[in-house]
């Protein structure tokens, strides 16, 4: 560290510890809550178990389905200019800032029984709410942005003469595409799918508006902890402590960290 | 008919680009030009890659592009290998897969690699196929991008700079081999260098690119000893100088004025505007005023005293002669003369020197 004035070392470093307290202690406290005995015997829980099965399986599919449509969107979003881009743009980013409340509002108003689909859904016999496939569609609504963001900036970052290259030696787009473009984008994508997934494993307000609380069917991991805090204290920490040690693994193993604060480098960046 | 036929304008801000050449099929044509002369804008739009507010590429008599019709042919639909100043390499993949690339995108499957490693060996890489761009030498990397760009048999080759990044011990024998690549593909070529040593060493055709436009096409030894423009007389080190012939006294020689001041010449045979060339090997200097037959003689102070690359052996003496001379003598003379800036000299040279013409 440069020296600098007392004053401003001891302001910085203050922020800086201020800072890692209120994000580690929080952390700690839950850890320091469960009682080993008591995390085996939750664990061991079906219901629990459920809850687990279906957040982990719920999300991953989520984030296939984020993956899939997202890319095109990414994909047109770096690829050029065009009218009402900026409006575009803001529509993807809403489900980022909008409360999660809201977004199953939405969701319910447009899929839900008496909602603008809801009908022609039944005629085919589709019903949407309260299924495993509103779980689904709730955290594909809350994880795209995430992904589209990601991917779109991963795109734009790969150098443009790369792709000039390939357009001289007669390659098609989606060639091009499929070979240059996005190998030359997959931090920045398996970054964008991790942060999506992992919003969807925490997903709450949107599911539980739209899809409800039906263990074994839409009872995912946050909902069964914020439940069983009013029955069983013990057993919620127990949930929360296993959610954290999964977001937290998966995050560390793609490296989704960095990248969500600023430090990844495309391996396409212009040099 | 077979040329290469390109005429383009655009205007980008303060930038005018309004380059007119043609090219004989088969041939190279080396586009030559100090930076930021609009030497890459122009490889871009034969290329494909950018477009010209109005212009016109034709390739074979082929259109490949006519704004007035509306037509601009992108990349992909015309036939061009293009080497970007900073090639460009695919860093993801091997040098190898680098170069069957557009192969495979045209769909050439089982017999990519084979060609793409035949077109390698033609360049004199046979080994360490299966490194990546980062791990490959300056050298090597170029001769890749060259290969990549050759194996889908382009019509047109774009080289930009492609000796630039190269490191100087390297270039004379890559630019062999590109000349002997050049010869014996006979693909029609478009060569951009900065460098006038380059260009001429290269031997094909030039084009002096200056501010947008083309100021000369032609032959090396032609632009070397008849410049037409202050551009390209810069450009190749000469003293160049717009003049009018003047009386004729009967004894072979003729006085040309120039707004900078009058020269004498052997009599060319011509009337009227002229442009003067003097190569600055035949000015000599002296402290004193010479006695010897040079019938041009001027006086002035030395303006600046630069070596010249690559040995420095060679001197270029500017002058604040009256026109302005630059004189390009031996370290050994300077030394003799005990010549600094800001010295007077007298520099001489012969009337059979100065080169007139039209």
């Amino acid at each position: 560290m440069r020296p600098g004035p007392v004053f401003a070392r001891i302001a910085g470093g203050t922020a800086i510890g201020a800072v890692a307290a209120f994000l580690l202690l929080p952390l700690l406290a839950l850890v320091l809550q469960v009682r080993p005995a008591s995390l085996a015997a939750e664990l061991a829980e079906p219901a629990a178990l459920d809850a687990l099965r279906l957040s982990l399986l719920s999300s991953a599919a989520a984030t296939i389905v984020v993956v899939v449509l997202g890319l095109p969107v990414a994909l047109l979003l770096a690829a050029r200019d065009f009218r009402g881009r900026r409006i575009v743009e803001t529509l993807v980013a809403l489900p980022m800032v909008l409360p999660p409340t809201v977004a199953g509002l939405a969701l319910l108003l447009a899929f839900g029984r008496a909602g603008l689909l809801g009908g022609a859904l039944s005629l085919i016999g589709i019903t949407v709410p309260f299924t495993t496939l509103a779980v689904v569609m709730a955290q594909v609504f809350v994880a795209l942005p995430f992904f589209i963001g990601a991917a779109a900036a991963g795109f734009r970052g790969v150098d443009r003469s790369y792709l000039e290259v390939a357009a001289t030696l007669r390659a098609s787009r989606p060639y091009t595409t499929a070979r240059i473009l996005i190998p030359l984008t997959l931090p920045s994508l398996s970054a964008g799918a991790a942060m999506g997934w992992a919003r969807a494993l925490g997903e709450f307000g949107a599911t539980i508006t739209f899809a409800g609380n039906v263990p074994g069917v839409t009872q995912t991991m946050p909902l069964a902890v914020y439940l069983r805090l009013e029955t069983d204290f013990e057993a919620a920490v127990a949930l929360a402590l296993v959610l954290l040690a999964v977001s937290f693994g998966v995050l560390l193993a793609v490296g989704a960290g960095p990248f969500a604060l600023g430090r990844a480098r495309a391996a396409g960046a212009p040099r | 008919m077979l040329v290469l036929q390109a005429r383009l304008a655009s205007r980008r801000g303060e930038f005018a680009l309004a380059a007119e050449f043609t090219a004989e099929s088969g041939s190279t044509l080396v586009l030559v030009g100090p930076n930021g002369s609009g030497k890459s804008t122009v490889l871009r739009m034969l290329a494909g890659l950018s477009r010209p507010d109005a212009g016109e590429v034709r390739l074979d008599g082929e259109i490949w592009g006519d704004t007035s019709a509306g037509i601009w042919r992108p990349a992909a639909e015309r036939s061009v290998g293009w080497l970007p100043q900073d090639l460009a390499l695919f860093p993801h993949l091997s040098a190898i897969e680098n170069v069957a690339f557009g192969l495979r995108a045209a769909g050439i499957g089982s017999a990519a690699v084979a060609r793409a490693r035949d077109a390698l060996r033609a360049l004199g890489l046979d080994r360490e196929l299966e490194r990546k761009p980062a791990a490959l030498s300056g050298g090597e990397r170029q001769r890749v991008a060259l290969a990549r760009a050759l194996v889908v048999e382009p019509r047109l080759l774009l080289l930009d700079e492609p000796l630039s990044a190269i490191d100087p011990a390297a270039r004379a024998a890559l630019r062999g081999l590109l000349k002997r690549v050049l010869a014996e593909r006979r693909v029609t070529t478009v060569y951009v260098t900065h460098s006038p040593l380059e260009a001429l060493a290269l031997g094909g055709r030039l084009a002096v690119m200056h501010q947008g436009s083309v100021v000369q096409e032609g032959m090396p030894t032609d632009l070397l000893q008849r410049p037409r423009s202050e551009a390209a007389g810069a450009f190749i080190g000469t003293n160049f100088f717009r003049g009018t012939l003047e009386k004729r006294d009967g004894s072979g020689l003729v006085a040309i004025r120039t707004p900078a001041g009058e020269l004498l010449a052997a009599d060319p045979g011509l009337e009227g505007e002229v442009f003067v060339a003097i190569d600055p090997r035949e000015i000599v200097l002296s402290r004193d005023a010479p006695s010897g037959s040079a019938r041009n003689v001027f006086r002035g102070r030395v303006v600046e005293i630069a070596p010249e690359p690559p040995r420095g052996d060679r001197i270029r003496v500017a002058l604040a002669t009256r026109p302005p001379l630059v004189a390009e003598v031996t370290r050994e003379a300077i030394e003799a003369l005990g010549l600094t800036e800001g010295a007077e000299v007298h520099a001489a040279f012969k009337a059979t020197a100065l080169e007139a013409y039209q």
